[in-house]
């Protein structure tokens, strides 16, 4: 079935190629059933055509070449001598090189200049980061504060005291059994007396050798 | 063909401030190059300027020539460079050039139509109007229906060239056939004579 609008499509493309070719066997088919595609074809065709024959007119005749490369010629010669006027000196020599030598560029593989780059890369990060830490002031570890629960023995030193009584010859209680408003300062006054002498009078005692204690297991709170 | 004559040869002579030896590779390509240079600018003054813009730049460049491609791609490239460059400024149009329109120049070649020259002027007749349509297409448009038309390139290698995509390029053919035929008004009856197949002579 043919398309007027899909054989226009191609026939641009086939008219610039100077006509059907083999591969366009199809569309000369095509053209011969259309006579409508055809004579766009065949208008295409003229257009190209009279472009040819003005752009052959429009070059100019043979005598023009010589002129034209006579021009050429000193315009060459006339930038090789604006080049030696400005040829550099040593300086600008080695300044020339310099940027040529930046300016080179070497064909490389794309998965070697990758691994390349990577590694480049990688490298610049990792001599970076080890320069931060060699040149880092070593921080002080804040404190860290551990909840420990320890059980620490608390050895509590009791003091026994122990009190002696002793049976004195001159004895108190024989004193204060009697007591009587008028012989009471004189009972004080023998007590005053009687002390004085208490001092030296535990000399002869002597402790038993073992103490017998009753400890009472119990917090403090129970000590109240 | 001599040693001397390859373009290799020449090319290494060149490489070494041989100017006679650029010069005559200049003269193999120089046609082809002021033609293209002429069909994008549309003015002959214009185009000897530019294509030996394009040979001087050539020879400034020889020395970083490496073979990877035929010279002439090689010094194409370099003048639709210079193409693209110019786009900046405004080519004078034929018209500017000749003073005006085709009855100017009609008047100016009524000697050679006494002298029996009706071929030269028919011929410039022609070339006048394919110039005035050429110049209604945009510079780019123009470039590219050059490269595809006159230098044979593939689409791809057009886009390459100009750094666009080969949509661009397809499409840009496209319309300056377009505009060309428009122009031109050529229908099937026409024969060489364009003014008269448009009816206006």
């Amino acid at each position: 079935m043919h398309n007027c609008k899909a054989t226009r499509r191609v026939l641009v493309e086939a008219t610039l190629n100077r006509g059907p070719s083999d591969q366009n066997q199809a569309l000369a088919i095509e053209l011969e059933q259309c006579a409508a595609c055809r004579e766009e074809y065949v208008s295409m065709r003229n257009t190209l055509r009279v472009t040819d024959q003005a752009i052959q007119f429009a070059l100019p005749a043979e005598s023009f070449w010589p002129e034209y490369e006579a021009r050429l010629r000193r315009r060459l010669e006339r930038d090789a001598q604006t080049v030696k006027h400005a040829s550099p000196s040593p300086a600008g020599k080695s300044w020339l090189w310099l940027r040529k030598l930046v300016k080179t560029s070497v064909p490389v593989p794309v998965p070697l200049a990758s691994a390349l780059s990577v590694f480049i890369i990688l490298s610049i990060f990792f001599t970076i980061h080890a320069q931060r830490s060699s040149n880092a002031v070593p921080a002080v570890a804040p404190p860290s504060v551990v909840t420990k629960t320890v059980e620490v023995p608390v050895v509590r030193e009791k003091t026994v005291t122990r009190v002696v009584y002793r049976r004195v010859p001159g004895d108190l209680r024989a004193l204060s059994s009697q007591p009587s408003p008028a012989t009471s300062k004189t009972i004080i006054d023998q007590r005053k007396e009687f002390r004085v002498p208490a001092a030296a009078g535990l000399a002869g005692f002597k402790p038993a050798n073992e103490a017998k204690l009753t400890i009472i297991k119990g917090s403090y709170r129970d000590e109240k | 063909m001599p040693m001397a004559d390859r373009d290799e040869d020449l090319i290494l002579r060149a490489q070494a401030a041989d100017m006679d030896a650029f010069c005559l590779l200049a003269k193999r390509y120089e046609r082809r190059i002021y033609s293209l240079a002429l069909n994008y600018c549309q003015n002959p003054q214009d185009a000897e300027d530019l294509s030996q813009e394009a040979w001087l730049k050539a020879y400034q460049a020889i020395v970083t020539f490496r073979g990877e491609s035929s010279f002439y791609t090689w010094i194409r490239k370099i003048t639709i460079n210079c193409f693209l460059n110019s786009e900046r400024a405004k080519f004078s149009r034929w018209g500017n050039q000749t003073g005006g329109s085709l009855d100017d120049l009609i008047e100016r070649d009524k000697e050679l139509i006494s002298a029996g020259s009706e071929t030269t002027l028919h011929n410039r007749i022609l070339f006048a109007r394919v110039m005035d349509a050429m110049s209604e297409l945009t510079p780019r448009q123009r470039l590219i229906f050059l490269l595809k038309y006159h230098e044979g390139m593939t689409y791809e290698e057009i886009a390459t060239a100009i750094d666009c995509s080969t949509g661009t390029a397809k499409k840009a053919v496209a319309r300056a056939f377009a505009k060309l035929r428009e122009q031109l008004q050529v229908d099937l009856q026409a024969n060489d004579c364009v003014p008269c197949a448009a009816g206006q002579y």
